[in-house]
Order: C-alpha cells, then structure tokens, then sequence
C-alpha cells in the first residue's frame, strides 16, 4: 500500500499544512491539501482501485448486460464480452483510467479542503458524489457497450473515445456545479459580498 | 542523592527515546505490510463487505453528529455491559475456533506433539538432543497429556485457549491493581487481540509462557501495591515461581516482568521507602535464581526421552543466523549444527560464519540490516501467521463445521486476506497508541518500556526474522498500551488539529476579522 519515500512524502506534506494553517495562508493551504491528498490517495490506495473499482464497476454493468442478453463479463479480471449483434466480437477491458478512479479522486481532495462546508456536510457529499460519479461512469459504459453490441465492432471508436467521454464529462460537470459552484454563489450572496472588503 | 535523581531522569529520557524509536520504526514498516494489499483473487463478499463497511465506519466516525454520542453511550458509558457482552461473544467464538477446526501443526509444534507419542524415535530424539531448550516444554505437554489420557490437538488447543484467556486475566488483574482507569482500555485491547489472534489453535511456547509471565507481572504490582504482608509475601513466591517456569520455557519472556522489577526496586527504594517491599523483591528474586536453577536440574534427569546433551545447539547459532538473510531461520546453518557432531566445532562454524557475515555488511551496512531486520520482527499484526515453513497442510472443508472459519485462517481459505487485514489494523492501532504515547512517564511505564527495550534489541541481535516471537512480549506489550491510551489520544487529536481546520478555527477567524 505504502512505501518508505511515500510515508517521508506524507510527513513533509502534513508539516506544509500546518504550517500553511500557522500562517494563514488560506488559499496556499487549499492548494497544497487537495494536491498533496490527490496523488496520496491515488498512489497509496492503487491496487485497491484497480482491484475494487473495476470489479465493482464490471458486476454492476454485467447485471444489466446479462439481462439484456448482450454481453458477459468477467469481474476479477474486469472484462466485457461483447458479442455484437451483427457478428464480431469486441472485448473491453476495465482498467485504472476506465474505471473512473482519478476523477473520484480529484472529487475527494478537493471536497477535503473546500473550505465552504463543516464536516457533517462534507462526509454526506463525499458518500453522495461518490455513488453519484460511479452511477455515472457505469450508465457511460452501459452506453457503450450496448451500441456497440448494437452497431457493431467498427462503432466502438465513436461511442468510447468521443459519445461516452462526453456523456461521462457532462454528469461530473453537474455533481461538481451542484457541489462546489452552486453553493458558493449562494454563499456570496448571503454573506454580502463586496469587492472591496470591510 | 541529587546525583542520583539525576541519573535516573537522564536514563529514564534515554530509554523513553530508544523505545519509542524502535517503535517508530516498526510504525514505518507495519504500514507497508503486504497485509494491506487485495488482489484480485481475494475478490469475496466478505471483503468487499469488509471494506464497505470500513469505509462507512470511518466517514460516520469523521462526519456524522451521532455516532461519537453513540460511540460514547455503548463504549464508555455503558463499558462494564459492552465488556461483558463482547467477553461472552469472544468465549463463543475462540471455542468455534478451537472446536471446529484444531489442525495438525507442522515445524516444531508438530515435532513436540509427534514426541509425545513416540519419543524414541531416532528423529525425536535428534531433535531434543540439538533443541534441549525444548525438553521441558515437551515435559509439560507429557504431564498433561498424562492427565487427561489424550494427545489429540483438540486437547492442546483447549489447554492453550485456558492459558492465553488465563493471561488476559491476570493482566486485567494487574492493570486493576495500578491504575483502575486503566481496566477499561486493557479489555478492549485484550478483546480485540484475542479476535485476531488465531495462535490458540498453535500449543507452542508462544502462548505457553503468557500466563506465567502475566502472573510474575501481577505478582510484582501486588509487592508495590499492597501494604500487607500476608498477602504480598505468598504472591511473590508463586510469581517467583511462575518465573522460573517461563523462564525454562522461553528465557527471552522474562524481559518484561524483570525490566518492571528494575523500576519497582527504584520505586520502593527511592520514593516509597517502603523496604519490606524492596526486601520481598530481592526473596521473590533469590527463589526464582534457586528454582529455576532446580527446575533445569528436574529437567535434566527425565528419563521420558532420552537425549545426547552433547548435541545440543549452542547460542551463538542462534546469533549467527540472526545476521544472515531475514534475520529469522537458515536451514543451511541449521544443517550444518546436525553434520558437526561436536560443540566445540558448532561453537567455532557459528563464530565463524557471525563475523564472516558481520565483516561482509560493514558498519553501516549492519546498521541498515538493523532497521530492516525490526520491521521484519515487529512489522506483521498476524503475528506471521503460516509463515514458518509447513505450518499447516489443513484444507477448507465445506462439509466440516464451522466452515467460514476455515476460509478465513486457513493457507488456502479464501478470506485469508480478510483476517490480514483486520489483524493488521488491530496492530497498527496498538502500535500508534504506543509511539504517540511518548509523553506518558510512570514507573510502570518506565518498567515495561525497559523490559520490551530489552526483548527487542535480543530479537535485533538473535534469530527473529518474523513478529511471531514477539508473542511472549504481549502482556507487557498491551498493558504498556493501556496506560498510555489517554496521552496517545490527546497527541493524535493535537497532530490533527495542527493540520485541520475544526469548528473552533473558524470562529477564531471570524473574530479576528
């Protein structure tokens, strides 16, 4: 899970907070809160994501494909059969990016230290985005895979690289305005706002 | 006098910055343990409900108004009922264990209970004659397998389960005695180790000496305690007793209860003045010197098996395999004590090979040995478990009992990672409480940090190479652990506020502004 030079990195990042906190460089601790908890969460927790994610997200889009009748899937090595409905056969592989674990990452770190919320709020948006960015990724996948078993082999390059992306960007483009923009300009405009300070 | 003060506040620092130093480091690679990883394979309902759940408990844990308040309703308002309820469950699930599975257990385990039955055998013999230190245990299961008319390993694990559940309760005995604070902590901590501590099925010298060292940690906390003679007097014979016993079991058990003698003596003299005590100590000492000088004595002249004393592995073996590779067994060297026939040649080809290899690391080169070698004896919360060589060969049985407990320990079961994990958690904690509770001084502490110093800087220098000899170590280990809870928690919660914005941290901002 952790290595030594990771575990030295993890010592002088939470000496940066405090210092930052000391300081009262608000901004400056932000930065260096959600970066430093982004890649130490995605470093540390590595094989748990490719293992968890990509099975949970696999089991998830095989229930609806085996009651569709289109494809099959296997969860442990995280594969999708698709036999496609006019012959051919295409095989997607549920790996780190597919599975959707840096943007489920970025979305933790930057909720850690979004300085709107107090923790009651924040835990209940972390559990909430979190269900909502995999419901996401796996309704992309869903899309995919069911026009590709639809359209055939020589679709999969439209419906993965382009229509799914898009559709993918689009949900987290909503969870994060609904977290992070929304509530912030409720704020502004609760709290009085003015450029010039008091 | 002030001399002396001084000494001693100088050397208590010295020992306070050693210990927590060595747990640091065994900190640093308990968290790199493979006991933390999932594969693929390890893809069960189980685990994925275990981390499921863990996550959950730990975002309720950080997050939710109420769960501290319930938190706090079931674990410490209601602590005697929750203690109470969780000892039940614990009794219910350890006799699961013991009855549903009590497998045949391989490498010295296994040549102790063959012994048993045919102890001339030529290998029986071989064996005792190079590992005299395991005549007496050998002795012991002999008296008892004797008593009951049985030799089945059921018999054994259930003779251990009543040792290591025997231990516990001197130990909560002997907290009660200190500090009765403290009591509440020490359940816990014994409650959630005997759930991840599967050793009960493994009748070795680990879990033999626990009560018997236990008991000789009760006994001295009886002699600083308790003013009344008629009552501390007997105590400290059978403590010096039971020392001498562990003392013929496993020599290296007695660093604890001895490292807290050391500071009792200093107590009693320095600050109680309270000199029948000292005068106790010092007769619970001088029996233990006579009797386990007898009891090596008895243990010579069994006629149960017979043994060639000539053979026997001398203890610079035991220090020149402790330099090589891990730090932990080398079966060539091992060979070599059965090919040389005389002691002084095994004398010299251990010698020779421990400044060989000494020579061949250098200064620094061994210093770094060190620091890896104390996360190999410490690092593993499983107390490495299946790691000696032919553990076991016991395979999950669907139509046997108790089934989920077979998954769950057994070296192909599925859910042995599950048990890792939670063993390893289980560690983790225990070892955080001890590093962050530094700032914790008190004569107990002092005493057991000493004794724990000692056993592991033995382990450094001799054969270790895996956490499962750090099992004799454990009473001293989880008593430490309690008394320092309250400052270990104060720490951790000072080290997170320093790096988190809380409640309180707002408010002061807005009032500055």
């Amino acid at each position: 899970m952790l290595d030594g030079p990771m575990i030295i990195m993890i010592i002088v990042w939470l000496y940066a907070l405090s210092v930052a906190k000391r300081a009262r460089f608000r901004s400056l601790y932000f930065w260096i809160g959600c970066l430093g908890l982004f890649f130490i969460l995605l470093y540390a927790f590595r094989t748990y994501y490719v293992w968890f994610f990509s099975a949970l997200l696999t089991n998830i889009v095989g229930f609806f494909g085996h009651l569709g009748n289109a494809f099959t899937t296997s969860p442990v090595y995280g594969l999708i059969n698709i036999a496609c409905r006019n012959g051919g056969n295409v095989i997607l592989h549920v790996d780190y990016e597919c599975s959707g674990v840096v943007e489920k990452t970025a979305y933790i770190a930057l909720l850690a230290f979004y300085p709107l919320y107090d923790r009651h709020e924040r835990m209940a948006w972390m559990a909430k985005g979190l269900i909502l960015i995999l419901l996401a990724n796996s309704f992309r996948l869903l899309f995919i895979c069911f026009n590709v078993y639809w359209f055939g082999p020589d679709s999969m390059f439209l419906f993965h690289s382009i229509i799914g992306r898009i559709i993918f960007y689009l949900c987290v483009v909503a969870i994060y305005y609904q977290v992070f923009t929304k509530p912030q300009i409720q704020k502004v405009r609760q709290d009085d706002f003015s450029f010039q300070g008091k | 006098m002030k001399k002396l003060d001084k000494f001693l506040d100088r050397s208590s620092n010295w020992l306070n910055t050693i210990f927590t130093g060595l747990i640091a480091i065994s900190f640093f690679w308990a968290l790199q343990s493979s006991n933390w990883n999932f594969k693929s394979e390890d893809t069960t309902i189980v685990s994925v409900l275990l981390i499921f759940g863990l996550v959950a408990l730990l975002l309720a844990a950080y997050g939710s108004k109420y769960f501290a308040k319930i938190w706090r309703l079931i674990f410490v308002e209601h602590a005697r009922i929750t203690i109470a309820i969780l000892s039940i469950l614990l009794l219910g699930y350890q006799l699961m264990l013991v009855f549903g599975l009590h497998p045949a257990i391989g490498f010295d385990v296994g040549q102790v209970h063959t012994s048993l039955t045919n102890p001339n055998t030529t290998n029986s013999r071989g064996y005792f004659s190079q590992n005299f230190n395991n005549v007496p245990v050998l002795l012991f299961y002999h008296a008892f397998a004797q008593a009951v008319h049985s030799t089945s390993w059921l018999a054994f694990d259930l003779l251990t389960l009543v040792l290591v559940d025997l231990s516990c309760l001197f130990n909560v005995l002997t907290m009660y005695l200190i500090h009765k604070w403290t009591v509440k902590y020490i359940c816990y901590l014994e409650i959630t180790w005997l759930f991840v501590f599967p050793y009960i099925l493994v009748p070795y010298t680990d879990t033999l000496v626990l009560p018997f060292s236990s008991f000789a940690i009760l006994a001295l906390a009886v002699i600083i305690q308790v003013k009344k003679w008629y009552i501390r007097l007997p105590i400290a014979i059978v403590g010096a007793f039971a020392l001498a016993f562990s003392f013929l079991i496993k020599p290296s058990s007695i660093a604890v209860p001895v490292g807290i003698a050391v500071a009792g003596i200093i107590y009693l003299m320095m600050i109680k003045h309270d000199y029948r005590g000292l005068i106790t100590i010092l007769i619970s000492f001088g029996i233990f010197l006579t009797s386990s000088y007898g009891l090596r004595e008895l243990s010579q002249k069994q006629n149960f098996i017979q043994v060639n004393e000539q053979l026997e592995i001398p203890a610079v073996h035991f220090l020149s395999m402790g330099i090589s590779g891990k730090g932990g067994y080398n079966p060539h060297d091992a060979l070599m004590m059965a090919k040389l026939p005389k002691k002084s040649d095994k004398v010299a080809y251990s010698w020779k090979k421990y400044q060989q290899r000494l020579k061949s690391k250098g200064f620094f080169g061994y210093l770094v040995f060190l620091f890896k070698k104390q996360g190999w004896n410490t690092a593993d919360g499983t107390f490495a478990w299946l790691i000696e060589g032919h553990f076991t060969s016991a395979r999950p049985d669907p139509s046997k009992p108790f089934y989920f407990l077979q998954e769950l320990l057994y070296p192909t079961g599925k859910n042995l990672q599950v048990f890792r994990l939670l063993a390893q958690i289980w560690w983790i904690c225990v070892l955080a409480i001890l590093l962050f509770g530094y700032r914790y001084v008190h004569i107990y502490s002092m005493g057991t940090r000493l004794g724990l110093v000692v056993g592991m800087i033995f382990l450094l220098l001799f054969e270790g190479g895996r956490s499962r000899y750090l099992i004799q170590f454990l009473p001293g280990l989880l008593m430490l652990a309690s008394l320092l809870y309250p400052t270990a928690k104060e720490t951790i919660l000072d080290l997170v506020h320093a790096v988190t914005y809380g409640p309180n941290d707002q408010k002061k901002e807005r009032k500055n502004a």
